[in-house]
């Protein structure tokens, strides 16, 4: 059987909750039921139809737009709030600075993770955010932020070379590797390195001095040229002076060009015209110079075309896609049976990602038994799938609590070392390339005692649910089949919310000492029952205590850690 | 304390527990010195006592220009014409020599300069440069040749060393607390031992990491039967355990000390160094702390555009030598700048040449700095050669394996033969810190029985007179007794049955030659020992 055929094998609550864990962070016990009705095939292909993103957030003083729509930009600076007009409202207001408009967008963004329906589109959105790391903080414009995450959304499971190409005409991408700055005689490096070491080809072994046997220093130095003479619209500060407009008229974008980049313009004087030799590692390729934005574009065309004909970039991104999904071990047999046949596959449907994911998704490696748990839960995994698997937002009537509500999941993820848009270097988050350690450098001294902070948290009562808990375990517990038998609960319990299942002295023990609190596990029944038959406040109490006692160990336990 | 325990350590476990610096306490507690030969004892009395010596490591992130942070003056020339925009003005380099001086941001270290605090060590790079941050950083971190792909740290295999079973059997009473700290949500490659373990943890504040732990005993054994899983599983728990283990020490240390000099504010250095000072003063064991500041990656506006000592490079180079500064100012009012060094380091260099962006690109070779009271005052090597130059970058004037093998070496009192086995290779050492700083620590020196105090030897080093004071709480059988370095027996001092009260003896080590002894006291069944070094 090879390791990319389609899944046949068992197909329970277990298997359906580890396709939803990866894919999507998790889901609640009824989408979970689905799935298993379901099955693999109708699952994956459902994970894979867009979804349609609520509005863009909004300024909640005023309710007006500060993100314009798109296509459109801002040219108005002095505040006109006039919001049905999108080219000339004004509302991003400047004076309260990027970090509160990424603030906006991380809030907004961990809600739409936390609410839509079974997707992965946001588990890919993250995971392109990763791979084409900026961060906020340096790029210090909410809306270039916004614009280009938007685009990673829209484009989740297209076509990676698109959105190489676009990502390296971004508005925010220029600020945050200095492309911006990258000019004629005066070459900045930083993206054309980084485009080959991180984006694209990826960076092999240093084979001698400056070659990476993928591409040189040379390519390195070629590539800053092609990329000469871009710029955000806007760089450099905040404030949108008359300069920067005159600016922008006289250099006309291209709207054909960059319909959906509104924010990238060109300076003719600062594109370095001449020819861009590349080294053997590209075949000696040389780069004709041209000098109209029409050329210069066509020099960056011309420049993707050729890193994206080696099939180091297609196997590169496909063990990043393998890395975020699957596992960290990418050994001999995962590389010629996994990786490169779907790395031929990509290079074959016109770099699609969604069709190769898919394959992977159904396969029967993705659901070898050997390879569950083999992942650690991330921040998001762990903060936006508890958030899923107990969507209590629904229950918060008071509306102006909702922002608080979500901004408090938002907080959890910063504070856990997964703070949206701001990964720890270009390489994006350590997890996810740091050999040998991978997705354990998310858990340390540091950030499990946080982690056991916010899962504690989620048991208390919250003032946005009016004083109910995040996680109402009695609610929970009553969606199982058979809740009055303890060993029969926690075995469903495992489950759907581990990806590991407990021995059998496991669930012994989580019954006596931990549910009963020393009792024998049989007594549980007596208060189930009590409380199914008559659910006073003294038997819902006589539920919940024991019940919340047990979850509480159980988001403590290093099994809850595994994804 | 159990007696009479020689059988309880295999001879091989035994004498890898006694390679490196180890305290000698920790080895001999409870072991009858007759039961060993005299290879053993002689291994165990080479290794210096000097558990109580600290450094911290201040990482800086991005790749720091060493050229804007220690200025040549005597090639100013050279300097400015490569570098005319963001060059820093020469008449306002604080200068170390005529030829040399650092940034004008720089004061507090310029102090630390004067004051012989300061070390500069030029040119530090490595063979065939990497010019990427991770690949470079990694190079640094794991203190391997740029051609190899090492996945355990430099210190973590100095560390592993000394506590070669880290971390099964730690904490113990002997190494109570976390042989390495990193200021940081996550603990750096640099800490990764020879079994992939990190010998450190990660800490951001006490208070939290105190706060937050508490905890669930984990289920005995319990683990499912798949591999991956089962691992990741032991792996978290591993990680549980040290949570638990260390909070309650770290708060009491946290607690015990308060800095007594105040620190710059909005400073993220300053912040990490603030807890360093306060962990080490109230009486953490840690040998090692990790602190970083990042943001060097100035390929832009580096400098300002109407001034080159402003701008970003100067903000953060501001932000290290106050943080340091004020670092030091703090442990010299604590009273233990006498065992704290603190090194500077970062994974490359930039391009002499600067680009037009006000900034520079990624390049090579770069100074390191020293701070501290035991550190070998003056510059280590010469201005770079600015016209000699290699792909525009400076070439090597010393590996940076060479100036770990010095620390390891000067500072922690490594021998040789292990250096070469941490650092894959001998490398010539350089003098960074100056000799004769030989330090034991009195808190750690003192040890507790169950009725009796030991006291630390004082003076330690001694040259004539020792004082050995211990108290009794009850009466015991007590003799006190010193032996030299090969085992043999050198005095009796006490060998008779003495009432609860307090003891002093007074020791002349006049006749004996320079060397390391050992004190044993022996109470009852119990048993202490102190080592004594004889420094004439």
């Amino acid at each position: 059987m090879a390791m990319l055929d389609p899944y046949r094998g068992q197909w329970t609550r277990r298997e359906a909750a580890h396709l939803m864990r990866r894919a999507c962070f998790g889901v609640t016990l009824e989408q979970l039921d689905k799935v298993v009705v379901d099955g693999v095939s109708k699952t994956v292909d459902a994970l894979f139809t867009p979804v349609k993103a609520p509005a863009p957030p909004l300024n909640p003083t005023d309710n007006s737009k500060w993100i314009p729509d798109p296509g459109q930009v801002f040219t108005k600076t002095v505040v006109s709030s006039d919001r049905n007009d999108p080219t000339t409202s004004t509302a991003y207001d400047l004076t309260k600075g990027p970090q509160y408009y990424n603030g906006l967008t991380k809030i907004w963004w961990t809600s739409h993770m936390m609410t839509h329906a079974p997707s992965i589109q946001e588990k890919l959105t993250l995971f392109w955010s990763n791979h084409f790391a900026t961060e906020m903080s340096v790029v210090q414009n909410g809306i270039f932020s916004w614009e280009l995450l938007a685009f990673m959304r829209a484009n989740a499971f297209g076509s990676f070379k698109s959105m190489a190409r676009r990502v390296t005409l971004d508005a925010a991408m220029l600020r945050y590797l200095n492309g911006n700055v990258n000019t004629k005689g005066s070459p900045n490096e930083n993206y054309g390195r980084e485009l080959q070491e991180l984006f694209s080809i990826g960076k092999g072994p240093e084979i001698s001095q400056g070659d990476y046997t993928t591409y040189t220093e040379q390519d390195v130095r070629a590539a800053a040229k092609v990329l000469t003479g871009w710029r955000d619209f806007g760089t450099r500060d905040l404030v949108l002076t008359a300069n920067d407009r005159d600016f922008r008229d006289n250099e006309p974008r291209n709207p054909p060009l960059f319909a959906d980049n509104p924010n990238v313009v060109f300076v003719a004087t600062n594109h370095d015209t001449t020819d861009k030799q590349f080294s053997v590692r590209y075949g000696n390729r040389v780069i004709k110079g041209r000098s109209t934005p029409q050329g210069a574009v066509q020099e960056i065309d011309e420049m993707l075309d050729m890193i994206f004909e080696q099939n180091a970039t297609s196997e590169y991104i496909v063990k990043k896609l393998y890395i975020w999904f699957v596992n960290s071990d990418i050994t001999d047999e995962v590389r010629t049976k996994v990786v490169e046949p779907l790395a031929k596959d990509l290079r074959s449907n016109g770099w699609n990602v969604g069709p190769v994911l898919k394959k992977l998704l159904s396969s029967e490696h993705f659901f070898d038994v050997n390879l569950r748990g083999c992942q650690l839960r991330s921040p998001a995994d762990l903060v936006i799938g508890l958030g899923r698997a107990f969507p209590s937002w629904t229950l918060i009537t008071d509306q102006t609590l909702v922002g608080r509500y979500f901004q408090g999941f938002t907080t959890a993820l910063g504070a856990q070392q997964m703070d949206l848009v701001e990964p720890s270097s270009v390489a994006g988050f350590e997890a996810y390339y740091q050999a040998p350690d991978y997705y354990r450098m998310w858990l340390t001294t540091a950030t499990l005692p946080l982690r056991n902070g916010f899962t504690d948290a989620l048991l208390t009562n919250n003032n946005a649910l009016g004083r109910k808990p995040i996680v109402d375990t009695v609610a929970f517990v009553g969606k199982l089949s058979g809740s009055e038998d303890s060993l029969g609960m926690i075995e469903q319990i495992n489950e759907v919310l581990f990806a590991a299942p407990f021995v059998e002295s496991t669930v012994m023990m989580l019954a006596e000492e931990i549910l009963m609190n020393g009792g024998r596990y049989y007594e549980w029944a007596t208060l189930w029952n009590a409380y199914k038959a008559n659910p006073t406040n003294a038997n819902f109490n006589a539920v919940r205590t024991p019940l919340d006692r047990l979850f509480r160990y159980l988001f403590r336990t290093a099994e809850y850690q595994l994804g | 304390m159990n007696k009479n325990t020689p059988t309880r350590l295999s001879r091989r476990s035994f004498i890898a527990r006694t390679s490196g610096a180890v305290a000698l306490p920790m080895l001999f507690n409870g072991i009858p010195l007759q039961a060993f030969d005299g290879p053993v004892v002689n291994d165990l009395f080479n290794v210096e006592a000097e558990t109580d010596r600290v450094l911290v490591l201040v990482q800086l992130n991005g790749g720091n220009d060493g050229l804007n942070t220690v200025i040549p003056l005597s090639e100013y020339g050279t300097y400015q014409s490569l570098r005319s925009n963001i060059a820093i003005t020469e008449n306002k380099v604080l200068k170390l020599s005529n030829a040399t001086g650092i940034h004008p941001v720089m004061k507090g270290a310029h102090e630390l300069w004067s004051e012989q605090k300061m070390n500069v060590v030029q040119g530090v790079t490595y063979p065939n440069p990497n010019l990427s941050h991770f690949r470079s950083t990694d190079i640094w971190m794991s203190g391997s040749a740029s051609n190899v792909n090492e996945t355990t740290g430099w210190i973590g295999r100095y560390l592993n060393t000394e506590y070669p079973d880290y971390p099964t059997g730690y904490p113990n009473t002997k190494m109570p607390d976390p042989v390495a700290i990193q200021m940081a949500p996550v603990v750096g490659l640099a800490l990764t031992g020879y079994q992939h373990q990190s010998m450190g943890i990660a800490l951001q504040d006490p208070e939290t990491f105190y706060k937050l732990v508490s905890g669930t005993d984990a289920p005995g054994n319990d683990l499912p039967s798949t591999k991956l899983a089962a691992e990741n599983i032991k792996y978290v728990r591993e990680v549980q355990m040290k949570s638990l283990q260390f909070s309650a020490v770290i708060k009491s240390a946290a607690d015990k000390a308060q800095n007594k000099f105040t620190y710059p504010t909005s400073n993220r250095l300053a912040d990490q160094l603030k807890i360093v000072a306060r962990l080490v003063a109230g009486g953490l064991k840690t040998r090692v702390y990790v602190v970083q500041l990042g943001g060097f990656d100035t390929h832009a506006s580096q400098v300002g555009a109407d001034d080159t000592i402003t701008g970003t490079h100067a903000n953060l180079l501001q932000m290290v030598s106050e943080a340091i500064t004020a670092f030091q100012r703090d442990i010299e009012a604590l009273g233990i700048a006498d065992r704290v060094v603190t090194m500077t380091f970062s994974e490359f260099g930039r391009r002499v040449a600067s680009n037009q962006s006000l900034g520079t690109d990624h390049g090579t070779a770069a100074p390191m700095m020293f701070f501290g009271v035991p550190v070998q005052d003056g510059i280590i090597g010469t201005n770079p050669d600015m016209k000699n130059l290699d792909n525009g970058n400076l070439k090597m004037q010393y590996d940076f394996r060479q100036i770990y093998a010095s620390v390891l070496e000067q500072w922690f009192g490594a021998k040789k033969a292990a250096i070469k086995d941490i650092l894959f290779g001998s490398f010539s050492t350089v003098k960074v810190i100056k000799s004769g700083t030989t330090s034991v620590d009195s808190e750690e020196s003192v040890q507790q029985g169950s009725a009796w105090t030991f006291q630390p030897i004082s003076p330690n080093p001694v040259q004539s007179n020792a004082i050995i004071r211990y108290e009794l709480r009850a009466a015991h059988h007590v003799r006190l007794e010193i032996f030299d370095n090969l085992g043999f027996h050198v005095a009796t001092i006490v060998h008779e049955a003495q009432e609860s009260g307090l003891y002093e003896h007074v020791f002349e080590v006049a006749a004996l030659p320079s060397g390391t002894y050992m004190v044993q006291l022996t109470l009852n069944d119990e048993r202490a020992h102190q080592a004594m070094i004889v420094a004439k």
